[in-house]
């Protein structure tokens, strides 16, 4: 009985040396797997609040580079430094690097994010209003097949769609939600963005001063100046000079021998403009706030370029058609159908910008503008007011006027027209983590 | 003496008996504390090996190395259902976007494991052959959100689906015990980052 009990106790000891330390090993492997998630979860939001507080450095300070060295957060630390990179129309953009370090159980836990911030411009929005005005809205049935902005309140009724990221600066009327008002913010919506309309045209004029092509009216005679410019399919730009009584000669000539930058302005006139670009192209109408003999640019006929651009693949044919005022698809002179009819079915192809003024036709309140089809613009639009393209009848079907379909260039969204304006923002075009 | 004896021989049967039974008593207690602590540890490595996978890719939808040839970001879910995502990203940084898809498969694709409820999670990049990841999974829920935060119900359209935000719910249990015993581990992400998803 001696033996046998020694051996129980031998017997019990050995099971307690090989099954006991087994148990405490799987509790501090349990401890070590929680240390180890936990400690990469740590290091991941040391170096985002990183990228994040760099991020917000280029905010408020466009050209700062300084980064941070070791700083400290949450237990670890990070570092920030600015890189800038070029791309190949020009572009110079900024790419953010966060790497962080915390230590726990004596284990370090490293991560990088990597943040690239390329400046917008106004291309990029499908529609862009400063003002909606208190009589207008987004309402069922309408549209917007990309970005939108507008930088005061946006006004919504029932249910449109949007299908592209939309902001405002001052949320939506009314406030969302809402019953009965129920809009589609396919590609996400933020409220609080201010991207404000710039005050002037002035860093294009400059462009089109240095190394483009600046029309100015001649002293004599008296009357009103304007630019007649017919789109030619082979790179070429045919334009005529008017003023009062007097008449330019008819001249076509390269683009880019015109103007190198591919950049022009009208100092102080109208335009009229129509036809098929091949190439890029900005042209602006400079003129005064609210005067109705310069700063306007008239659309006469379509617009659009020789390679479509809903293509995939689309060529590079891009143009910025801006007016310190307003852009006017107009009744034809003497317009009397079906003698003189409008044109059924406008096809614009452009970058729109109006600074002061809006987009729209003077046929949307004619009586004898019925049956005219749609005017389609696919590029962008940047006004500074919305403007009319029909009357609705009372079923919401056109009157008088166009039906209007607003579609984005995709282009837009890494390209511009040469010189387009920019927000003076930067905008996050990729994150990695 | 005789029955002095007698009572000794009883007596010591009866003391080395009972300790014999607290022996093997303890013998099993330790054998299985041993096997339950064991599978709880597998069930929490499995947590942790699937939420960083899972957060790894999720993190990446709609990220491109090369931005400019891709700017439909809001785009990105291709598809989603209770139980599957399929979405695009650029998973090894070569400017080309990849088709990320995860999916479950049902418990019978796994008949060996003494959980009769546990199922294998599947991950598929592009047309490559799907990898199994068996980590006694028995709960793998979507739950997909618009701008307002508002839940969609299924099935959803693409493209334009307006998901903006998703939600996954998972539970492991061990798959080396029956589904009545052993641990569990549970972990929801109520909002998946994806950065890239709203920038365009």
């Amino acid at each position: 009985m001696g033996r046998t009990a020694l051996m129980m106790v031998a017997s019990l000891t050995f099971v307690i040396l090989v099954l006991g330390p087994n148990m405490y090993r799987y509790a501090s492997s349990s401890y070590a797997n929680f240390t180890t998630y936990n400690g990469r979860t740590m290091a991941h939001n040391i170096a985002v609040s990183g990228a994040n507080i760099a991020a917000n450095q280029i905010f408020l300070n466009k050209a700062w580079t300084t980064g941070y060295s070791n700083l400290s957060l949450s237990g670890g630390t990070f570092n920030v430094w600015v890189t800038a990179e070029t791309t190949s129309y020009g572009v110079v953009r900024k790419r953010i690097h966060s790497t962080s370090l915390y230590t726990t159980n004596n284990q370090n836990f490293l991560d990088t994010i990597e943040v690239l911030l390329g400046p917008s411009t106004f291309a990029e929005f499908c529609v862009y209003l400063q003002n909606m005005g208190g009589g207008v809205s987004w309402a069922t049935g309408d549209s917007v097949y990309g970005p939108c902005h507008i930088d005061s309140v946006m006004n919504i009724s029932g249910s449109p769609v949007f299908f592209g990221k939309t902001t405002s600066k001052n949320g939506t009327n009314p406030k969302l939600p809402h019953a009965g008002v129920t809009p589609q913010f396919l590609g996400g919506y933020q409220s609080g963005v201010a991207v404000p309309m710039p005050q002037s045209f002035g860093p294009t004029q400059d462009s089109a001063t240095a190394r483009g092509k600046v029309f100015t009216p001649p002293g004599s005679p008296s009357g009103n100046y304007s630019l007649t410019v017919t789109l030619n399919s082979d790179s070429t730009i045919t334009y005529q000079e008017a003023k009062g009584a007097w008449t330019g000669p008819l001249t076509t000539v390269k683009i880019l021998t015109l103007a190198p930058n591919a950049t022009i302005w009208v100092n102080g006139g109208n335009i009229n403009i129509q036809g098929t670009l091949k190439g890029r192209l900005t042209i602006i109408a400079g003129g005064t706030k609210g005067s109705s003999t310069t700063g306007n640019a008239f659309i006469t006929g379509n617009i659009k370029y020789a390679t479509d651009p809903l293509l995939a693949g689309a060529g590079t044919d891009m143009l910025g058609l801006m007016a310190d005022n307003s852009i006017d698809i107009p009744a034809p002179p003497g317009f009397n159908p079906p003698t003189v009819p409008a044109q059924h079915d406008v096809i614009i192809e452009a970058g729109v910008f109006t600074r002061t003024g809006k987009f729209y036709t003077d046929l949307y309140n004619n009586t004898k503008a019925t049956g005219l089809g749609s005017v389609r613009l696919i590029g962008s639009l940047t006004s500074y007011n919305i403007g009319a393209f029909s009357t609705p009848n009372s079923d919401g079907s056109v009157k008088y006027g166009y039906r209007n379909y607003f579609q984005f260039d995709n282009r837009f969204y890494v390209s511009c027209p040469p010189n387009y304006p920019i927000t003076g923002f930067f905008e996050v075009l990729l994150w990695k983590e | 003496m005789g029955y002095s004896s007698i009572f000794d021989i009883i007596g010591s049967i009866f003391i080395a008996g009972t300790l014999y039974i607290m022996v093997i008593n303890m013998q099993n207690d330790i054998s299985q504390m041993t096997y339950t602590d064991g599978s709880d540890l597998i069930v929490q490595t499995n947590i942790t090996t699937v939420t960083r996978l899972l957060e790894k890719d999720f993190r990446l939808i709609a990220y491109c190395a090369k931005p400019d040839s891709f700017t439909q970001t809001s785009n990105s879910i291709v598809a989603a259902g209770a139980h599957n995502i399929s979405f695009l990203a650029d998973v090894n940084g070569d400017g080309t976007m990849d088709t990320v898809k995860y999916y479950v498969g049902s418990p019978s694709d796994l008949p060996l494991t003494p959980n009769p409820n546990d199922f294998p999670l599947y991950r598929q990049i592009n047309s490559q052959p799907a990898a199994m990841y068996n980590v006694g999974l028995t709960q793998f829920d979507f739950a997909y959100f618009d701008w307002m935060a508002t839940p969609k119900t299924l099935p959803i359209t693409f493209p334009y689906s307006g998901v903006l935000e998703i939600q996954l719910t998972i539970m492991l249990k061990s798959p080396v015990l029956p589904d009545s015993l052993g641990a569990y581990s549970y972990w929801r992400q109520l909002r998946l980052s994806a950065r890239n998803l709203m920038t365009r």
